[in-house]
């Protein structure tokens, strides 16, 4: 099930790290891909710092009072917790809480270990519990909102983890790219992370331009979308090296 | 987590002559809360009723590159997949996600399911061709009529029979689902035979208090049953459960 292991190229990972989600949205649109942003989540910070890795999963079902008991969630082999340490540096855990808000599936000490791990952030499509203490840190946090109560109130964490899983209304298989930034959280397929990277990129640098073009007066008709005119005037500032453009 | 210790045929009787409403009421005794399936109701109430045990299929949501027309060409697909290896008997489960949006399947397939002796279908997402499915004499509970396909929302995971979220309730393969024309609820395996006979005690006192409460009997002292009511209910229980 798509479970690649081609590892994310370093150059692919810094162009999206400098790419917006709402780029990427338009980017995948293009290639016939309409449902890949996170509907309702958000970062616990509003200045989240981007990430871009790829997705680890973690799926839940909802929880029953005989099976999701304090020993279960206690025991060592509690898929959360195997699910943290089997996960490869770099990587973003996406949990899959079916928009579940009744209790948080993690909190800060949960977080402070993603983040000892080298992960590259956490993905909730449910609460989080702690909120206040992850807004401290600094390792982006992605989910629908705050709740107090643990975990096994209304999940039970499936012990085969790493499998397709659904998110924000987004299917997620593991391997694919799973990029954040203050808006939220975007999703792209593997197999297209090279390509939609450069050409998000080139679509960023092409968008300072414009956004420089109508700062000083320049009408949206003609400029945004470019016309030819305007293109060729582009190329031509590309060309001579991007003069006065505003920080990448 | 698989349970497959067969339904007894008693056990299923018992089921099939109580309510879910019975279920829930002995399920909270036992703890359990979150039984009944929110938003999922039977297609046809005349054929509402079944007692089976879950085989279950999970859905992601859809990605156009992947779950294109060309999917359904495939005869392996996990949804055509999950209708010819679900055993008779038993009920297929569907996780939707709660999206009814589309179909989780439609006529044909469910005419499949029925003629391979399959005990109903559950699922937490919408149903095409409702009106011929109505007619069918098959058990469908679904979220509503829906009649665009599934691609348009779904995806099917190959992993058929795994634990899911069904209307909000776990299923684990092998849990007794039981339907009425209420709905939807779950009974863990390892319990199902004795919540099955203590529905049958609970229906055959209700019915008994019911016809009471008909004939001008308060709810105080009746309802619940003080020690007059229970001795009086254990006499006609003896006499044979007469109808006046």
């Amino acid at each position: 099930m798509a479970k690649t292991a081609t590892p994310l190229a370093e150059e692919t990972r810094d162009r999206l790290l400098a790419v917006s989600t709402a780029t990427l949205t338009s980017q995948l649109f293009k290639r016939g891909l309409r449902r890949t942003f996170m509907t309702g989540l958000a970062p616990i910070r509003s200045d989240c710092a981007r990430f871009a890795g790829p997705a680890f999963t973690l799926r839940f079902v909802p929880a029953r009072e005989d099976i999701d008991t304090l020993e279960l969630l206690n025991a060592d082999d509690y898929p959360q917790r195997a699910a943290i340490d089997a996960m490869p540096e770099g990587h973003v855990m996406v949990m899959d809480c079916r928009g579940e808000m009744e209790c948080g599936p993690a909190g800060d000490i949960f977080v402070r270990r993603l983040e000892v791990r080298g992960a590259a952030a956490l993905v909730v499509d449910g609460a989080m519990r702690d909120t206040p203490e992850i807004a401290a840190m600094d390792f982006p946090v992605h989910c629908r909102g705050a709740a107090a109560p643990f975990v096994i109130l209304s999940h039970h964490a499936v012990p085969d983890f790493n499998q397709v899983v659904a998110c924000g209304g987004v299917a997620v298989y593991p391997g694919d790219i799973v990029v954040g930034d203050a808006e939220g959280v975007v999703v792209v397929p593997r197999h297209l992370a090279d390509e939609v990277a450069e050409a998000g990129w080139e679509q960023e640098r092409m968008e300072r331009f414009i956004q420089m073009k109508v700062s000083v007066g320049a009408t949206l008709v003609g400029t945004y979308p470019p016309s030819e005119a305007v293109l060729a005037e582009y190329r031509a500032w590309v060309e001579a090296g991007e003069p006065g453009e505003l920080n990448r | 987590m698989t349970d497959d210790t067969p339904l007894s045929e008693e056990t299923r009787a018992r089921f099939l002559r109580g309510s879910t409403a019975t279920l829930t009421t002995l399920l909270f005794k036992r703890g359990l809360r979150n039984v009944f399936m929110q938003g999922v109701a039977p297609v046809d109430p005349a054929s509402a009723r079944f007692a089976a045990p879950a085989f279950t299929l999970r859905n992601i949501p859809a990605r156009e590159d992947l779950d294109g027309i060309h999917a359904y060409q495939d005869y392996d697909h996990p949804q055509r997949k999950a209708i010819e290896t679900v055993p008779p008997g038993h009920a297929l489960v569907m996780d939707c996600r709660g999206d009814s949006a589309a179909a989780c399947a439609g006529g044909i397939l469910l005419t499949r399911l029925k003629v391979r002796g399959a005990a109903a279908l559950v699922s937490d997402g919408g149903l095409r061709d409702t009106p011929e499915v109505a007619g069918l004499g098959l058990p469908v509970h679904v979220a509503g009529a829906s009649p665009p396909t599934s691609l348009i929302r779904h995806h099917a995971v190959g992993d058929l029979n795994v634990p899911i979220g069904c209307g909000g309730v776990p299923v684990y393969p092998g849990d007794i689902l039981v339907g009425d024309e209420e709905g939807v609820v779950v009974v863990p395996r390892a319990i199902a035979d004795e919540v099955a006979a203590e529905a049958a005690e609970m229906e055959r006192m209700e019915g008994f208090i019911q016809r009471k409460v008909a004939e001008g009997a308060p709810l105080r002292g009746n309802y619940p049953p003080n020690d007059e009511t229970r001795a009086e209910y254990k006499a006609w229980v003896e006499a044979g459960e007469p109808e006046e």
